[in-house]
């Protein structure tokens, strides 16, 4: 299928090769915005629906509050309010709002968490063969992992939630954060491998080796 | 298909979790995991991870709660303006608010000082209005210039300092201003003088003091972005000291002096040519940041 030729050449990756619509190189995202920023209230709430349910499953997850996630929404659509002049094509539609919703987010929460980032070379030794730890973690109650989840450290969750909340492919993932998808690809074992140790320290599955 | 010496798809599966993938891809993963257990049971460990993350997951606002709180938020707390496109938008925005903040006495004695030119030149008669006119038009550019830039004169320096616009540009606003009405009001005393004085055209009048009106202008300009209004006005009086002493005063109307004035200060292509140069280097230097550095100066006596 046919997607939209100017910027399927600037991300040629397989996996937007073939299949359904690609969300991130819509041109109906790129009309909406292109209203939106001549004040078309209407733009932002069709804008709103389409991206409703992923947005706000990531703010949710990052928050850990229906409330906080609530306000984070309206900064972040208020945001697009106001820049979507700004916006200039040079990502994904989708992209654009999620990194203007991880900023609000930090914006938000700034004061609640510090934000710390691992030294990604430290933590390269997590093994990415699949092992017993994953076992124990498929075998763990779900209700378990959301807990440990609630524990985690902002950058585990927010990774977690981008790709499992709000289903961001880790191409674009990339794009939000800013680095390259190998990086997306680490941090994601990392996170994991963070949830695991959650799970192990509250006595749920097994300390890993 | 064997699971030993195929590839094992272990990138993917944590996007096969989460369901991003498409059709052919994930076929391609089912195929593997049918003939691979260990990338069943790393998957196995992706899906609950992806199925925590979802776990405790509430249905989205509606689109027109969020909208319209997003939107009060938007009407109740203007933000502060964008940084601007330097473009023609920009200019046109520019030139509208600084002609708000240029002090009417600027104005005000300019129109004077060409009234006063006017009925000298009338008053005088015999072809004298081309000259009169070639004196006083320079002067009001310049001078209008000069006062219109500085903290001295500024009524809103201390809200410009903190802007975003580089204050030489601010300058280069202004002084089209000035410029703009310095030129209307010589036409306008022009056409005045032509209509009381028949023996000159009106195309020989605007001749006579447009082209030094730019070059002195051009100068003043760039001497007072690149050094400060003072030094500029300062240079800019004193050239015009000696232009008019070739004129006024007899001894000096003759000789070396006379003629170098009178080939510097008129309309032709070498002074043309020496006001776009002039010009172009105003709008480079317009472009960098920063105070020209004479502006804290006092005021000279004027």
């Amino acid at each position: 299928m046919p997607v939209s030729g100017r910027l399927r050449l600037r991300w040629p990756s397989p996996e937007t090769a073939s299949g359904v619509e690609d969300p991130s190189v819509s041109e109906a995202d790129v009309v909406l915005v292109g209203r939106v920023a001549v004040g078309d209230a209407a733009a932002l709430a069709t804008l709103y629906r389409r991206h409703a349910d992923g947005l706000f499953a990531f703010l949710q997850q990052y928050a850990r509050d229906r409330m906080v996630a609530e306000e984070i929404l309206q900064d972040t659509l208020l945001a697009v309010w106001r820049s979507a002049h700004l916006y200039a094509g040079r990502s994904g539609v989708r992209t654009w709002i999620f990194g203007i919703a991880r900023r609000q987010a930090h914006n938000r929460l700034r004061n609640q968490e510090p934000r710390k980032l691992p030294l990604d070379g430290l933590a390269g030794r997590a093994d990415p063969a699949p092992g017993p730890a994953e076992w124990a973690i498929a075998s763990a109650q779900r209700a378990a992992i959301a807990d440990a989840f609630a524990v985690l450290a902002p950058h585990h969750r927010e990774m977690l939630a981008l790709a499992f909340a709000a289903r961001l492919p880790h191409r674009e993932i990339a794009e939000v954060l800013g680095v390259p998808v190998g990086t997306v690809k680490s941090r994601l074992h990392h996170a994991r491998a963070a949830l695991h140790r959650a799970l192990a320290d509250r006595g749920f599955v097994e300390e890993m080796p | 298909m064997s699971g030993d010496g195929m590839r094992h798809p272990t990138d993917a599966l944590a996007e096969y979790a989460a369901g991003v993938l498409d059709p052919s891809e994930r076929t391609t993963i089912e195929t593997h995991l049918t003939a691979c257990s260990s990338c069943r049971a790393a998957l196995l460990g992706w899906t609950a991870v992806a199925a925590a993350t979802r776990t405790p997951m509430e249905a989205p606002p509606s689109a027109p709660s969020v909208v319209r709180a997003a939107l009060t938020r938007a009407a109740l707390a203007p933000q502060a303006p964008p940084v601007r496109r330097r473009d023609v938008r920009f200019a046109a925005e520019l030139l509208r608010a600084e002609l708000r903040l240029v002090r009417p006495s600027v104005w005000v004695a300019s129109i004077l000082v060409m009234a006063c030119a006017v009925v000298a030149a009338a008053a005088a008669g015999h072809g004298s209005g081309a000259t009169v006119l070639s004196l006083v038009a320079p002067l009001i550019a310049v001078a209008g210039v000069a006062g219109v830039y500085g903290p001295e004169r500024e009524p809103a320096f201390e809200a410009l300092a903190i802007t975003s616009t580089s204050p030489r540009l601010v300058l280069l606003a202004r002084a089209t201003l000035v410029f703009g009405y310095a030129l209307t009001l010589a036409v306008a005393a022009s056409a005045v003088l032509r209509l009381v004085a028949t023996e000159v055209g009106l195309v020989d009048l605007v001749i006579a003091w447009l082209g030094p009106m730019t070059l002195l202008l051009a100068l003043s300009l760039v001497l007072a972005m690149w050094i400060g209004p003072n030094v500029s006005l300062g240079v800019a009086a004193a050239l015009w000291m000696l232009r008019v002493a070739t004129v006024g005063i007899p001894e000096l109307s003759e000789g070396w002096l006379a003629a170098r004035m009178q080939e510097v200060w008129a309309t032709s292509p070498g002074t043309v040519a020496v006001t776009f140069a002039l010009v172009a280097t105003a709008l480079a230097l317009s472009r960098r940041p920063g105070r020209p550095r004479g502006g804290r100066l006092r005021p000279v006596a004027w």
